[in-house]
C-alpha cells in the first residue's frame, strides 16, 4: 500500500497538544502523513505581518517536532508581498516547508501577487488555492476555479491544488480540464455521493489529491469519498497519496 | 445494523442511486434493515404522492424497510395521510421538513400532529440539514431547521420522541444542557475530527442513531464512521442497531 496523505490539514497551535491530537486521529484513519498550514491562531480574513509570522513559526516548530509525519505549507498574502518573499526564503528555499497556501486574503490572479508567483515557479513547489463557488455568496477575495484558471494562464508552470475541488466540483472540474498543473483535493464539505466519480469524468484519477481539512472535519468521512468511489484500487491508491508525491517529497 | 436515515427517489440537484444500490450497500456493510423517506415527497406539492410511491417501491423487500412518513402539516388532510402510512404500509415514524415545505415548526397547529404521531407511538423526525446551502442551485436558498428552534420544539413537547436528522458539528449542542430526555439525532452529518468519541462525552449514548442519509451522502461515510471511531462494542452496537429498535418498536 503506499503512502496515504492528507494533503489539506490545519495547524490552530503548535502547544496545547493540538498536533498531537491531529496526529491521533491520522492514526485512527490510517494516514501516515499530514500536508498542514497555518492560518494564524485567529483565522483574519486580512492577516497582518504579525499573524503571517506567527502562522509559518508555527508550522515550522511542529515540522521539527514531527519531521516524519508532517509536511507543511507557508502561508502568504498579497497584502505584504515583501514579507511573503521573505518566507519563501526562509522556509522553503532554506527551510523545510514543501509548498505555499493562500487563503481568502487575495484573490489567486490577483497582480500583486505575481512576483510570489515568479518565485513559487522558480522552487518548483506547489500552492494549496482555497476555492469556492458560494450559490450563498463568496468572500470578497474568495477565489473560484475561474481565478486558477487566470493565474495558471499568467504562469503556465505553475503547480497548483483547487481546495475543496472549488465547492461545486460538478464545474469546477469542467473549468479546469485543459489545465493540467491544476489539480483539486477533495476536502472539506458534507460525505455528498459521488463527488470523486463526476471529478474522475474531466480530469482522470491524476489530478485528484485526498484532504480532509482536519481538525474541522473528519479524516474517517472525508476519505469515504474515495474509498466508496467505484473505481480501481490502483486509481485509490493515487487519490489517497500518490498523485500528490509527484509535487511534493516527504 | 439498522439505517435510521434512508432516502429513496430522484433528487432535482444532481443524480443520485436508487434501491437497488441501497440494498446493495445495506447488504455489503451488514446493514440489515432501514428506516426510508420519499424524497420526492420533499418537493411535490402533496407528500402523501411520494409516500405512496415509496410504499409500492418497498413492498417487495418489507422484511427491509420501515416507511418514514413525511408529512406537512399546512396541508389539507395529512391527518388521513398518517393514518393511511401507519395502517396500510406500516410507518414506524413522521418524517417533517418545515423548512421546503414551508411552515414553522413552533406553529400552534403542530399540537395535533405531535399529539398524532405520540398516540400512535411514533418518533417525529424533523430534516434539519439536508442540504450545504453554499451548494444549493434554487433561486432561493433553504436554510436548515435553526438549533435553537429545534431545542424549543423539543422542549414544548416533552412527551413527543424527537429526532434531529442531518444536525452537523455542535449543533446537537445546543439542544439544551443537559441534553432533553426527548432527545435523539442521527449521525448523518454530525463530523468532527474524533469523530465519535467526542459524541460518547457530550452526549447519553442511546440518543445517537446511525442513518447514511442515502443516497445523498456515500454509504462508506457513516458505516465508517462507526466501525472506526474509537468506541466500545456496547456503544457501537447501540447506535448502530439498538437504539433504532427501541424508538421503532422492533422486538
Amino acid at each position: 500500500m503506499s503512502l496515504v496523505i492528507d494533503c489539506h490539514a490545519h495547524l490552530r497551535t503548535p502547544g496545547g497538544g493540538d498536533p498531537e491530537r491531529l496526529l491521533e486521529a491520522a492514526d485512527r484513519a490510517g494516514v501516515d502523513r499530514l500536508i498542514l498550514c497555518s492560518l494564524g491562531r485567529e483565522w483574519m480574513v486580512f492577516p497582518d505581518a504579525a499573524t503571517l509570522e506567527q502562522a509559518n513559526a508555527d508550522i515550522v516548530e511542529v515540522l521539527e517536532r514531527y519531521p516524519d509525519r508532517l509536511m507543511g505549507l507557508v502561508y502568504l498574502s498579497a497584502d505584504d508581498v515583501a514579507l511573503g518573499l521573505e518566507h519563501l526564503n526562509r522556509y522553503i528555499a532554506n527551510g523545510p516547508c514543501v509548498g505555499v497556501k493562500l487563503w481568502v486574503s487575495q484573490l489567486a490572479d490577483d497582480p500583486r501577487m505575481d512576483p510570489l508567483f515568479d518565485r513559487i515557479v522558480e522552487l518548483d513547489v506547489p500552492v494549496l488555492q482555497h476555492t469556492w463557488f458560494k450559490a450563498t455568496g463568496n468572500l470578497e477575495k474568495e477565489s473560484t476555479a475561474w481565478h486558477c484558471v487566470n493565474r495558471a494562464e499568467l504562469h503556465p508552470g505553475l503547480k497548483m491544488w483547487l481546495a475543496h475541488a472549488g465547492g461545486q466540483w460538478e464545474e469546477t472540474a469542467r473549468i479546469i480540464a485543459p489545465y493540467p498543473n491544476l489539480c483539486v483535493d477533495i476536502s472539506g464539505g458534507e460525505p455528498e455521493a459521488g463527488v470523486v466519480d463526476c471529478l474522475l469524468r474531466h480530469i482522470g484519477p491524476e489530478r485528484i489529491f485526498f484532504g480532509s481539512d482536519i481538525p474541522g472535519r473528519s479524516l474517517i468521512v472525508q476519505m469515504s469519498k474515495v474509498l466508496s468511489a467505484e473505481i480501481p484500487d490502483g486509481w485509490k491508491e493515487m487519490i489517497l497519496g500518490e498523485n500528490i508525491l509527484r509535487w511534493v517529497r516527504p | 445494523m439498522i439505517d435510521f436515515n434512508a432516502k429513496l427517489g430522484h433528487f432535482p440537484y444532481r443524480p443520485v442511486e436508487g434501491l437497488e444500490a441501497l440494498l446493495h450497500a445495506m447488504d455489503r456493510h451488514g446493514v440489515e434493515q432501514a428506516l426510508i423517506s420519499s424524497l420526492h415527497a420533499v418537493f411535490y406539492l402533496n407528500p402523501q404522492d411520494g409516500n405512496d410511491e415509496l410504499a409500492a417501491a418497498i413492498a417487495p423487500h418489507r422484511d427491509r424497510f420501515f416507511l418514514s412518513a413525511v408529512l406537512r402539516p399546512n396541508f389539507t388532510g395529512w391527518r388521513d395521510d398518517l393514518r393511511r402510512c401507519v395502517d396500510d404500509y406500516g410507518a414506524r415514524a413522521v418524517l417533517l421538513y418545515p423548512q421546503y415545505h414551508c411552515y414553522e415548526l413552533l406553529a400552534p397547529e403542530m399540537e395535533d400532529l405531535v399529539a398524532g404521531a405520540h398516540d400512535l407511538g411514533l418518533p417525529i423526525c424533523v430534516q434539519c440539514w439536508l442540504e450545504d446551502p453554499r451548494r444549493q442551485f434554487h433561486r432561493e436558498i433553504i436554510a436548515p431547521v435553526p438549533p435553537e428552534t429545534l431545542a424549543a420544539f423539543i422542549q414544548a413537547w416533552p412527551q413527543a420522541t424527537v429526532v434531529a436528522l442531518g444536525l452537523r458539528f455542535n449543533e446537537p449542542d445546543q439542544l439544551g444542557e443537559p441534553f432533553p430526555r426527548n432527545a435523539h439525532f442521527d449521525i448523518s452529518n454530525y463530523e468532527n475530527m474524533c469523530d465519535l468519541e467526542l459524541a460518547m462525552e457530550r452526549f447519553p449514548v442511546d440518543r445517537l442513531l446511525f442513518g447514511s442519509n442515502f443516497p445523498l451522502y456515500n454509504y462508506v461515510a457513516n458505516v465508517d464512521k462507526l466501525a472506526r471511531g474509537n468506541l466500545t462494542g456496547a456503544q457501537r452496537a447501540a447506535i448502530g442497531r439498538e437504539n433504532a429498535k427501541r424508538l421503532l418498536g422492533i422486538p
